[in-house]
Formats: structure tokens, C-alpha cells, sequence
């Protein structure tokens, strides 16, 4: 089989998959229990008021017509709208998208730096007690929620020296500095939890290296470890951050909206937790599906990225790396 | 070696650097014209017709939009747009004298044509408030420019006052986008919204009355207690309006540093009972669960202290306050024989309450008192909008549940026999029927009357006074120290 028809099998497998997400997503949020209308008019609502507002925006329909119409204008670009505040969902996603953006834009290259010398050091030092030590502190990086690194930080780099402000968003546009210093302290959070646990992988990744004959030819001519490891465990220890890195964007999004909730950013996170209190379902539905496609779109691209590296996989049934 | 050494050097010099570039824009606004009020309800929406979130007349009310009448600082009605009223000899019409200098931000006069306008535009709207402040209207006339007379269906007291909320308020004429801007005759004009964030006001310099002093005012929106006590500790905001974690208080010690203010606002906690319930239609069950709960323990307890407790359904700033808490002191032995004599042992009770910060710990120190007298309480939480509002307030499934009724003057809802207590109380139904519609020197006297047959049934256990809890940063004055309205004024704040 040739990469390009693997390529387009792919493709039509992440199709799929996305339209039966969608189906799961609405079944799910529909299910959920209350009713938007209730929600909206609070206490003090009369039945008839709930019933008329439920008619008006369409909530007495059957189930399968609600669910045609939305994907119907889903794929034509209409995210339909909010039933809260009456706005356009795209509308009120574009502004909180750019922040939590920004956020990952930032904490996922710093925690791939980090992670590689840190990984590398507790691979090289692997039987020393230096490398005891970076490998504790990765472990204990990783095993810290990250609310609580938020707040750890928050403590003492807003509350106690001061150098920092502790939660809160400026945007660039208003104040390039303002913006820099209020994203300091979520990135950094998202980045030292993050680069822990990659820092994993990298170790493991040039250990491997370590053991392969041509590592110890390497040596045996006079390269120190360290040229040995960064000439030819590099390649082998990024190919394995980017599958990381492509299955964790599920959990670095969840921890986004975490971070969000520590820091008061307004972005995708706190948005999300919004619609849920008010029982927005149509900016719900519309978020989920948005964070359940990048996760799908992550793994596409990986996918095909590993169809470049390694042409063998093209010949392989499924793909389903 | 020498690389992993000069990464670690590398590294740190950069973070050094950005922090000091970063260190110079702590706080990030200039103290002396911006004013940053820290809240935790962002509003759905900015037009005020359309819903009741008490986001919207916290950051609009009296600081954007305006109305005829206010309410003071000691629950008193209080001259706005309007200089004087007078209820006609007919018991019916209220004539307002218009204040001749009183203008729009855009400039145009607030005249009698204007009321009327906003009037019918107030009529068209869906929230409750609203909508129940309309519905006793009978006509506007426009007497000249600068006199409005406004008729009622029938004698209210309760209507002008109402008249000082939401409902009273007076658009510009021209406005036609209520959702998002906001066109009235306040000391502020909304100048941008940022969702998620911060609601940001700019002073309308052209005000017909006393300026403000802070140009720039911004209502920044943190929903996390810590995040908010965390950001009033590091200097990010300068007011916190809303204190949600009593148990911070101490934190904010340092009398250099912060002013704390503590008052009263409208918001009784009341543990309502269902009373379709037979158990709870007994009197002497009501009676017993009201000797069982020490209130002033339970406030001690869930709510640092902080927080009057109360008798009845009324607030220290209603005209018709009386203090009512001795009618049950603490007595758990009262409770013990008042069960007995009511012939219930094992009384098994749901006490069902939406998730509130201040929920939750009082209904575990009530479970803990009522177990002491034999009664079994079981306390389950519930989200809201999800859970609470169909099943507890909608379908009456529960026996007790905890709620803060914020509105003013919501004393009346137990006259309505379908609000979520199903209270049927023709007597109390009367009185307040009375009140509104009898004659105004007899409404103070009607309601205290009212308040205390409320306390006698013990129709619900009245907890406590939400406490109006602020701090700010020292040297911001201006703040007063009982919320009477929904309104968070900030024209009359400045920094000495």
C-alpha cells in the first residue's frame, strides 16, 4: 500500500470516529439532567414560563431532529447559540480560545526543553545519586496535582515575594508586559508537571540507547556519554516525546482548565465551567466536541507524521497506532 | 559536562530576566484612577429587562443606570432622578418632580417623556422582578417635562420601593442594544466587557451630579474563594465586594494594609421546610426543630462568627425589623418534649440542599443539634441548576433544604401558597395583603405584625443575616457597610 492511500485511510477513519463522537457527545449532554430553561429563569419560574421557553428554543423536538439540525449546522460552520446569554457560540469561543492557546502554545515547548536534559541527566546518571535525585524530583513533579503546583506557586512568587501577579489576564494587545507576566505562573505550572513526566519517557528512551551496540562503539572510540547520547540518542528520544506529547493532549487540555480555574484565566476552561453551571448545553456540546476533535486531529497528524518517518507502517492494516 | 552546566546557567539567567521584566508590572494598574472591584457572579447578560442574575444590578445599578427614587444606606427611600414624590390623594398615583439638571450620558435631558418610554420598555421585559413591578401599573402621564405621574391598579406599598431596584430604572431613549450597551444617566458608562474576566466602567465626565473620583472601574469576576483572597493579598484588585471564605478573615490583619467592613445585606439564610410533609405540618415538630438549632453556635461554626442571626424572615435594615430571636432560644429539652407530646420518635428528615459555600457546613452542625433531640437528618448536596432547581424547588421532593433568599423584602413569598415551602397561612396571607394595599402609616405596624405570626409558626428555621463582608485596600473609603440594594456603588468611593 502506498503512503498516500494509508494517508487517506486514516483520514476517513478519523472522520468516523468524529461523527460518532459527536453522536455520543450530544446523546451525553442531552442526558444530562435539568433543563436549560429552568436553569435560565431560576427560581421564581412558572411552569408555563419553562414550557414556553423550552418550545421557543426548540427543546420539545425528538431527540434524533435536535441532533440532525445541530450536526447539519455544525459541518456548515454554525455553532448555533448560546441559550444563556443569546450570543453566538463561536462568537464567545473565539476570544476564550486564544488564551487557553497561548497557554499551551507556551508550557509545551518549555516542557519539552526541560524534560529533555532533565531525562537525559537521570538516564546518564542513572546509578548515581545525582541521577537518584532528578529522577525523584520527576517523579514527585509528576505525581503533584496541578492545582496544588499552581497554588504552590502562587504563595510564593505572588504572595510572599511579590514578583508576580496572582491570577488574572491581560491581553497582548492592551499590555505585552502586563500579558507576559500574568501567563508566567500557569505556563510555568503546566510546564513543570508536564516536563516530570515526559522527562519519563526521555530517560527511558536513552537508556535504550545505552544498551544498543552502537552506543558502546561510540564509547569505545573515545566519545564521552554525552556525545554518544545527544548524536545518537536524541533522534531516539524525541521520536518517543512526540508520541507523548500526542497522547497527552487530552491531559494537557483537562490540565488547562484547571490551571484556568487557579489563575482566573478566561479561557476555554472557565468558559466550559460556565456553560455547565447554567446548563448551556449548546456552548457544552459545542466545547467538548472542539477539545475531542484536537485530540483527534493530534493523533491524525502523529499518525501520518510516523507514515513519513517509517514508511513500513504505510503496510499495515488498521493504522491504529 | 560542560553543556548540562551551561544549560542549567542558561536557563536560570532567562528566568531571572523574565521576572525582572515581568516584576515592574505587578498589580498592573495605577492606583489613583483605576479601581479594581473584585466579585464572584459574572452577569449572562447586561440587559436587565431580560433576567434577574443579580450580576447585572451589581455592576449597573446606580453606577450606569439610574432611577427616580434609590435606596439609602439604611434601608430608607432616597431622591434620584427625581427630586420629590407624592402619592396623590387617591391612594393610586405616584407624581415624581423630575431633577430639571439630571441628563443622559449622551446628553439628552431626562425628562417626563423619557420615564414613559423606559416604562413601556420595562413592560416588554421577562425577568421577574421586572415584570412584577409592570404588572401593578396602570398608566403614565406626562403632567409637563419635568413631572411624571404614574398609576397603579391598586394602593401598593411595596411597589415604589421596588421602584428602587431593577425595575425603576430609566433609559436613554435612544437605546437599542440593552444586551450589551447599556444607555443610561449614571456616574459610569460600561466601556468594554471582557467574558470571562472583567466588566470595565469609565467615568461619564459630563455627569449632571457630584463627579466620581476613580476615572476607570473595573468589576473583575473571581468565582474561587482563593483565588480571590489571593488576588486582593498580592494587590490585583483594590476591593474584595464579596468575602466568600469568612475562615481568610485573618489574613487580611494587617489594619496598615486592608480595611474590613462588615454589615448586613437583604439575604436571609433560611432552612425552609416543605409543609405538604404531614410531620412537618405539626406545629410541635416546627417548635422542636427550632429549640434544637443554637443559631449563634451554627454562625460561630459555619461562618466565622460573622452574620447576625435573625427570628424571622426580615433583615436589621427593613423598616419593620424587630428583633424576634428570643421566641426559641436554644432548649433541647423543650425539643425532647415537644416531640414526644407530638407523638413522633424516629422522625426521619431529607434535608436537601443546593451546593453553597455556606450550605453545606450549616446543614451538618443542624444535623448534629436535631440527632441530639432523636431526629435523624440525612444531608445530601445538589448542583443548582441541574439537580436542585427540578427536583427540590419544582417537584417539592424534600423535607428541609438551605437557601439564601437575597431579595429584598422576600417576606412576601410566604403568602404564596406554590413557592417551593407550600406554606398555607391565610392569616399571613391577609396581613400582607394588607400591608401592601392599606395605608402607608399602617404598613410598618402590618408587617412587624406579619414578621412575628412567621416567627410564632415557625414557618421556617430563620438562620442567619448573610454578612456583607468587605475588604479593601487602606485608604479606600466610601464603601457602605450594609448592602441595602443589589447595587455595588462605586461613585461614591475614593481613595484619601
Amino acid at each position: 500500500m502506498s503512503i498516500s492511500a494509508a494517508v487517506i485511510r486514516r483520514l476517513a477513519v478519523f472522520l468516523a470516529t468524529l461523527l460518532i463522537a459527536s453522536l455520543i457527545i450530544f446523546t451525553l449532554v442531552q442526558a444530562l439532567p435539568g433543563n436549560v430553561a429552568q436553569a435560565t429563569l431560576g427560581m421564581g419560574a412558572t411552569p408555563e414560563a419553562v414550557a414556553e421557553l423550552s418550545r421557543r428554543w426548540g427543546l420539545d423536538q425528538p431527540f434524533i431532529n435536535r441532533y440532525w439540525d445541530w450536526l447539519f449546522a455544525l459541518i456548515q460552520g454554525d455553532l448555533g447559540h448560546s441559550y444563556a446569554t443569546g450570543l453566538g457560540v463561536g462568537q464567545q469561543l473565539a476570544p476564550r480560545l486564544g488564551v487557553t492557546a497561548w497557554l499551551l502554545v507556551w508550557s509545551l515547548p518549555i516542557a519539552c526543553a526541560v524534560a529533555l536534559p532533565l531525562g537525559m541527566m537521570a538516564a546518564m546518571w542513572r546509578r548515581r545519586r545525582r541521577g537518584f535525585v532528578v529522577n525523584a524530583i520527576t517523579q514527585v513533579g509528576f505525581a503533584v496535582p496541578v492545582f496544588f503546583a499552581g497554588s504552590i506557586l502562587v504563595i510564593v512568587f505572588a504572595l510572599k515575594l511579590g514578583w508576580l501577579p496572582a491570577n488574572g489576564y491581560v491581553s497582548i494587545t492592551s499590555s505585552p508586559a502586563a500579558w507576559a507576566s500574568h501567563l508566567l505562573l500557569p505556563v510555568a505550572t503546566i510546564a513543570i508537571v508536564q516536563a516530570c513526566f515526559f522527562a519519563r519517557y526521555v530517560r527511558s528512551s536513552f537508556i535504550d540507547v545505552m544498551v544498543e551496540d552502537y552506543y558502546r562503539t561510540a564509547r569505545a572510540i573515545g566519545w564521552t556519554r554525552w556525545r554518544g547520547l545527544i548524536r545518537h540518542g536524541l533522534r531516539n528520544a524525541a521520536t518517543s516525546l512526540l508520541t507523548v506529547v500526542g497522547l497527552q493532549v487530552a491531559n494537557l487540555l483537562v490540565g488547562a482548565i484547571l490551571v484556568e480555574k487557579v489563575f482566573v484565566l478566561p479561557g476555554l476552561g472557565s468558559l466550559l465551567m460556565s456553560a455547565v453551571a447554567a446548563h448551556d448545553l449548546a456552548v457544552v456540546q459545542v466545547i467538548v466536541m472542539l477539545l475531542v476533535a484536537v485530540v483527534l486531529l493530534i493523533n491524525l497528524l502523529v499518525d501520518i507524521a510516523y507514515l513519513l518517518v517509517d514508511p513500513r507502517l504505510a503496510g499495515r492494516a488498521g493504522g491504529g497506532l | 559536562m560542560v553543556s548540562a552546566k551551561r544549560l542549567i546557567g542558561a536557563t536560570a539567567v532567562l528566568l531571572t530576566w523574565t521576572l525582572s521584566l515581568t516584576a515592574c508590572s505587578v498589580g498592573g494598574h495605577d492606583s489613583d484612577s483605576d479601581l479594581v472591584v473584585g466579585v464572584t457572579l459574572e452577569p449572562p447578560t447586561l440587559d436587565l429587562t431580560m433576567s434577574d442574575a443579580a450580576g447585572i444590578p451589581q455592576v449597573l445599578l446606580y453606577n450606569v443606570y439610574e432611577t427616580l427614587v434609590r435606596m439609602g444606606d439604611d434601608g430608607e427611600i432616597e431622591p434620584l432622578l427625581a427630586t420629590s414624590y407624592e402619592l396623590l390623594d387617591d391612594g393610586l398615583t405616584y407624581q415624581f418632580d423630575l431633577d430639571p439638571e439630571a441628563r443622559f450620558t449622551s446628553g439628552t435631558v431626562v425628562d417626563a417623556a423619557a420615564v414613559k418610554a423606559s416604562i413601556d420598555l420595562m413592560s416588554q421585559g421577562t425577568s421577574k422582578l421586572v415584570t412584577a413591578a409592570m404588572e401593578q401599573i396602570e398608566s403614565v402621564s406626562v403632567v409637563d417635562a419635568d413631572t411624571v405621574a404614574i398609576r397603579l391598579k391598586q394602593p401598593s406599598n411595596f411597589w415604589l420601593y421596588s421602584m428602587t431596584s431593577t425595575p425603576g430604572v430609566i433609559f436613554d431613549p435612544a437605546i437599542n442594544d440593552l444586551a450589551n450597551t447599556p444607555m443610561g444617566s449614571g456616574p459610569y458608562t460600561v466601556e468594554s466587557w471582557t467574558k470571562g474576566d472583567r466588566i470595565t466602567l469609565m467615568r461619564n465626565d459630563s455627569y449632571w451630579a457630584a463627579q466620581p473620583q476613580f476615572k476607570q472601574v473595573s468589576f473583575r469576576y473571581i468565582p474561587d474563594p482563593n483565588a480571590m483572597v489571593s488576588a486582593m493579598l498580592s494587590g490585583g484588585i483594590d476591593v474584595m465586594a464579596e468575602m466568600t471564605s469568612p475562615d481568610a478573615l485573618g489574613q487580611f490583619d494587617d489594619a496598615n494594609r486592608f480595611t474590613i467592613s462588615s454589615g448586613t445585606t437583604n439575604g436571609e439564610i433560611v432552612m425552609g421546610f416543605n409543609h405538604d410533609r404531614p410531620a412537618l405540618q405539626d406545629l410541635r415538630v416546627r417548635q422542636a426543630i427550632a429549640y434544637a438549632i443554637d443559631r449563634q453556635a451554627l454562625v460561630d461554626a459555619t461562618w466565622g462568627g460573622q452574620g447576625q442571626v435573625i427570628g424571622s424572615m426580615s433583615v436589621p435594615t427593613d423598616p419593620y425589623y424587630q428583633d424576634l430571636t428570643g421566641i426559641y432560644p436554644y432548649d433541647p429539652a423543650k425539643a425532647r418534649t415537644l416531640l414526644a407530646s407530638a407523638g413522633v420518635a424516629d422522625l426521619q428528615l431529607a434535608l436537601r440542599i443546593p451546593i453553597t459555600p455556606y450550605g453545606g457546613p450549616a446543614a451538618n452542625d443542624i444535623a448534629t443539634h436535631l440527632a441530639e433531640v432523636g431526629i435523624t437528618v440525612t444531608v445530601e448536596e445538589l448542583d443548582f441548576s441541574s439537580r436542585w432547581l427540578p427536583e427540590v424547588y419544582t417537584d417539592g421532593d424534600y423535607d428541609m433544604t438551605i437557601v439564601a433568599h437575597v431579595e429584598a423584602r422576600d417576606i412576601v413569598n410566604f403568602a404564596n401558597p406554590d413557592y417551593y415551602w407550600h406554606y398555607r397561612n391565610p392569616e399571613f396571607a391577609d396581613l400582607i395583603d394588607q400591608a401592601d394595599h392599606g395605608s402607608s402609616g399602617d404598613f410598618v405596624p402590618t408587617m412587624e405584625q406579619a414578621a412575628r405570626l412567621l416567627a410564632d409558626d415557625a414557618a421556617a428555621e430563620f438562620l442567619f443575616v448573610f454578612p456583607n463582608l468587605v475588604v479593601c485596600r487602606s485608604g479606600i473609603i466610601g464603601i457602605p457597610r450594609n448592602a441595602t440594594s443589589l447595587s455595588f456603588d462605586v461613585s461614591r468611593i475614593s481613595a484619601a
